[in-house]
């Protein structure tokens, strides 16, 4: 099976079949544009992305290299977040930063079903959640004034609560 | 190894630090680590993602949460029938300027109680006036009450694919013939006005409005009565019809020669006329122009056509052969013309015949072996004692 390297934004290299780095829509154009696909010794750095993150998408696409296309319409998103799988879910249980890191790395790279999944599973932490909970949860300030605070919650109050 | 990566454990190591014993100082280095990792780009990827009542509340968590949310991007699909009790004039005017670019709305249940009101009927007109050219699905099932104003907006929106207006009741619409005449909804395929108090008049004018309709949907409509004058006008506007559903409707004073005029309807996939059988007695056979005519015909349903005979249906069951399913429900026919339908269509997949008199059991059984492509299926129905 072909093989191409991927590099890590910290200088790592990852050697992983061609097929799996494909699962990246990014790296699939690249590689075909470039006609880079049999050409075992060229090494594509990644500069967005650490080792520590690129072994993790990598793990993803690994454990997913069978599933079928993801083919609806890009503009209408599943927003239903109940249906990520077991072994996602334990994939993703990891530090905040990490998540957020693996979203920008799949957006990166293009890897729609990890985007989807890591963003569900931001999602999760957020739904049901009152402004100032997720405040707290992602440990962010508060930086509106009360006037602002008070106008904005009445902008948004009707749809606010279920 | 692990000096490679050394900067991402810096990065995980100050993040462990910094959040459990004290707030981090915001002041002096402006941001936290948490929010350098939520960049614009991560939060727009998880907030397309969310539902309409995550988005509002992240749009109160801060500034810079707010701009983004605000984007008028993750309007475009927006579905507050969730929100019903919530949605009335006065917060619909406070969504208007989020609403700019919807393209796909539903509004059903939404209007104050049902108590209608002017004030919700204006604010939906304000919202359609600017966004006319981007909308292309619109539902306003059971908001009851529509003002002439939003009549004559919804039929000035020239990429409406889809309308909606279930359970309305058209009678307050005054000069309704003027309303709709714009002959803009040149893209609308699919209408459905199933339980609303329309008249004959009033849906005709909405018909020939649209020339390329495709999927009607008028189920229980008890005040549209002239099937004729309904066949006429989509004979002659509405040809690319493929679907017509209208159960329960037209169910007073029809004469079988009437229904020689779905034949006009050459692209008729879809077709259910249950409980809206023909006024005795047959005069002419109401199917054989159905069943020359329309031969990309997949789906019939004749529920409770109860004095339909063999003899009716066979012009169908042998020359419409594109026929998948078809539904008998509470009619009297016989085993032969099982038997002739399971013989002539290729692709036929399910019979449904629930409470149909002169089938029993036995040979139900006999037929699933001789025909076994074909699901010959009997609705559950409750036990007789709820009868």
């Amino acid at each position: 099976m072909p093989q191409i390297k991927l590099q890590s934004s910290d200088g790592e290299v990852f050697p992983i079949d061609v097929e799996i780095a494909k699962m990246s829509t990014t790296l699939k154009t690249m590689l075909e544009d470039l006609g880079m696909e049999d050409d075992d010794d060229e090494i594509v750095p990644l500069p967005n992305v650490n080792a520590a993150i690129l072994r993790k998408v990598l793990e993803w696409c690994t454990a997913h290299r069978h599933d079928p296309p993801i083919v609806d319409d890009p503009n209408i998103l599943d927003t239903r977040t109940n249906n990520i799988t077991c072994w996602d879910a334990e994939f993703l249980k990891v530090d905040q930063g990490t998540l957020f890191e693996l979203i920008l790395a799949a957006n990166y790279l293009d890897i729609r079903g990890l985007l989807d999944v890591a963003c569900k599973s931001v999602a999760t932490l957020i739904s049901g959640k009152t402004p100032e909970d997720i405040r707290k949860t992602f440990n962010i300030k508060n930086d509106f004034t009360p006037e602002e605070e008070e106008e904005i919650r009445k902008e948004n109050e009707c749809c606010a609560e279920k | 190894m692990k000096v490679l990566y050394g900067f991402y454990e810096l990065q995980t190591w100050t993040y462990h630090v910094s959040v459990p014993a004290k707030q981090p100082d915001i002041k002096s280095n402006g941001r936290n680590f948490t929010e350098t990792l939520l960049t614009p780009q991560v939060l727009y990827d998880i907030f397309a993602r969310l539902d309409l009542c995550s988005l509002s509340r992240c749009a109160q968590v801060n500034r810079r949460w707010n701009s983004i949310a605000s984007d008028l991007h993750f309007y475009r699909d927006v579905d507050l029938k969730m929100y019903w009790n919530k949605i009335n004039g006065k917060t619909l005017e406070k969504l208007k300027e989020k609403l700019q670019k919807v393209r796909k709305l539903d509004l059903a249940w939404c209007n104050e109680y049902l108590m209608g009101g002017d004030a919700f009927n204006n604010s939906i007109a304000s919202i359609l006036e600017t966004v006319k050219d981007t909308l292309t699905h619109l539902s306003l099932n059971s908001t009851r009450w529509l003002t002439k104003l939003t009549i004559q907006r919804i039929f000035n929106c020239p990429n409406l694919e889809e309308l909606r207006l279930r359970n309305h009741d058209f009678r307050l619409i005054n000069n309704f013939s003027l309303s709709c005449c714009g002959n803009r909804t040149t893209r609308l395929t699919t209408l459905d006005i199933s339980m609303s108090f329309i008249e004959d008049e009033h849906l005709i004018k909405i018909l020939e409005t649209i020339p390329n309709l495709e999927h009607l949907v008028m189920d229980n409509c008890e005040h549209l009565r002239n099937l004729e004058r309904i066949l006429t006008t989509t004979g002659t506007h509405n040809l690319k019809l493929k679907s017509w559903s209208s159960p329960l409707t037209f169910c007073k004073k029809n004469y079988s020669i009437i229904y020689a005029k779905f034949g006009k309807l050459i692209h008729l996939e879809y077709l259910n006329l249950s409980f809206s059988e023909p006024r005795e007695p047959y005069i002419t056979n109401c199917f054989e122009s159905i069943a020359m005519n329309c031969q990309k015909l997949k789906r019939l349903e004749l529920m409770n056509w109860d004095k339909v005979t063999d003899e009716e249906l066979l012009p169908i069951i042998t020359q419409c052969k594109q026929l998948l399913h078809l539904n008998l429900t509470a009619t009297n026919i016989s085993f032969v013309t099982l038997a002739v339908a399971c013989e002539n269509l290729p692709d036929l997949q399910d019979i449904c015949i629930t409470l149909c008199d002169d089938i029993n059991i036995e040979m139900i059984e006999h037929y699933t072996e001789t025909y076994p492509k074909v699901n010959f299926y009997q609705e559950k129905l409750y036990p007789p004692k709820y009868r």
